[in-house]
C-alpha cells in the first residue's frame, strides 16, 4: 500500500500557500476534542497519528487536515469500543 | 523507496487542491461525534469549552518571550539549549503530556535551522499555538527536506550560501523550536521591544526576526 502521509522529499512542486485561515467552528471543536481525549488518557499522540496514517490513501489526499483528525479519532474510539459504529449516526438523527 | 505515492503527488497540478477539499460532511460528522461523546459521558460540554479556550490562548507570543529571555540571559540560554523542556518549565510552560519534550535549536552565523513535520503536523503547540496552514500542507511537508533554500525563498528569506541549513523533522514525542540569532543593533532594547522583533516564522526557521528599524 502506498503511504501518502510519508511526504518527506516527495516531488511536489506547488508553491507554499502563505495565507493561513483561522479554524472554523467544527475545526476548533475537533481540535479541542482531540486534546481533551488525550488529556483524559483515552489515547496517545502516537495513536492518533497511527490512525491518521491508516486512512485510505485516496481519501487521505482528498481530506482536509481536521477531516483526517475526525476520521482517525472516530476509528480509535470505535476500535477501543468506547463508542459503537452507529452511535454517531444515531446522534445525528436526533438533531 | 518512494513507490506509489508519486502517482498521487506528481500529478497534483492536474487535481483540484489537495489541501482544500470539500469539508461540509465533516462539519456534520464532528457534531455527531461530539454529541456521542457527551451522551456517553466521556467528555462534558464545559470540559470541551475550557480546552478550546486553553488552546486559543497559546500564541507565538509565548515562544517569543522565551527567546527574548535567552537573548538577554546567557545562563538561561545555556539551560534552554541543554534541556528545552526543563528550561521552559521555569517560565511556567509545560508540555501537554509526559511523553513530549522540547528541543531548542540555536542558529549561528554558519548554521540555520528549519523545522518540519514530514509525517503530519507535530509542532510545539504549547509554545506557539496551533500550526499555520502551510506547516500542515503537502507542499511544505514534501519540499522542506529536499529544497529548504527554495522554501525559504518562498517565505522571502535568502540566506548567504555559506550558511548551512539543517532541517529537523518533528515527531509525536520531540517538538522543536528555533532560537534565532539576535539581530544586531538591539543592545539597548528592553525585553518587550525584543519580543516585538520575534516572529512566529523565525521560531520555525522559515523567517528571521525583524531588525530594530523594521520592528
Amino acid at each position: 500500500m502506498p503511504k501518502p502521509h510519508d511526504l518527506g522529499g516527495k516531488p511536489h512542486f506547488d508553491p507554499i500557500v502563505l495565507k493561513t485561515t483561522l479554524p472554523v467552528d467544527w475545526e476548533l471543536t475537533i481540535d479541542g476534542i482531540s486534546s481533551l481525549l488525550r488529556k483524559k488518557g483515552f489515547y496517545l499522540t502516537d495513536e492518533l497519528r497511527r490512525y491518521i496514517e491508516k486512512i485510505d490513501p485516496e481519501q487521505y489526499l482528498n481530506m482536509t487536515y481536521y477531516g483526517r483528525w475526525c476520521t482517525a479519532i472516530t476509528n480509535i474510539l470505535i476500535e477501543k469500543q468506547l463508542i459503537a459504529e452507529d452511535d454517531i449516526q444515531k446522534q445525528l438523527d436526533l438533531l | 523507496m518512494y513507490d506509489n505515492l508519486e502517482d498521487h503527488v506528481s500529478h497534483s497540478h492536474q487535481e483540484p487542491h489537495f489541501d482544500s477539499p470539500d469539508t461540509s460532511s465533516f462539519e456534520k460528522q464532528v457534531e455527531g461525534l461530539k454529541q456521542t461523546l457527551l451522551s456517553k459521558g466521556l467528555i462534558t460540554q464545559v470540559e470541551l469549552e475550557e480546552m478550546i479556550a486553553e488552546l486559543d490562548q497559546r500564541t507565538p507570543f509565548d515562544g517569543a518571550q522565551i527567546i527574548a529571555r535567552a537573548w538577554t540571559e546567557r545562563d538561561f540560554r545555556n539551560r534552554l539549549i541543554a534541556n528545552g523542556t526543563k528550561a521552559v518549565s521555569e517560565l511556567g510552560y509545560h508540555p501537554p503530556d509526559d511523553f513530549q519534550s522540547l528541543v531548542v535549536l540555536a542558529n549561528t552565523e554558519f548554521l540555520h535551522h528549519l523545522i518540519v513535520c514530514t509525517l503530519c503536523s507535530c509542532y510545539p503547540r504549547w509554545l506557539l499555538g496551533r500550526p499555520p496552514d502551510w506547516y500542515k500542507s503537502i507542499a511544505y511537508r514534501s519540499r522542506a527536506v529536499s529544497d529548504p533554500r527554495g522554501i525559504l525563498n518562498e517565505f522571502g528569506v535568502t540566506l548567504d550560501p555559506n550558511i548551512s541549513i539543517r532541517v529537523v523533522d518533528s515527531t509525536a514525542e520531540v517538538r522543536y523550536m528555533v532560537l534565532p540569532l539576535r539581530p544586531s543593533g538591539t543592545d539597548n532594547l528592553n525585553m518587550k521591544e525584543l519580543v516585538g522583533l520575534i516572529t512566529r516564522d523565525s521560531l520555525i526557521g522559515v523567517g528571521l526576526p525583524h531588525s530594530p528599524s523594521v520592528g
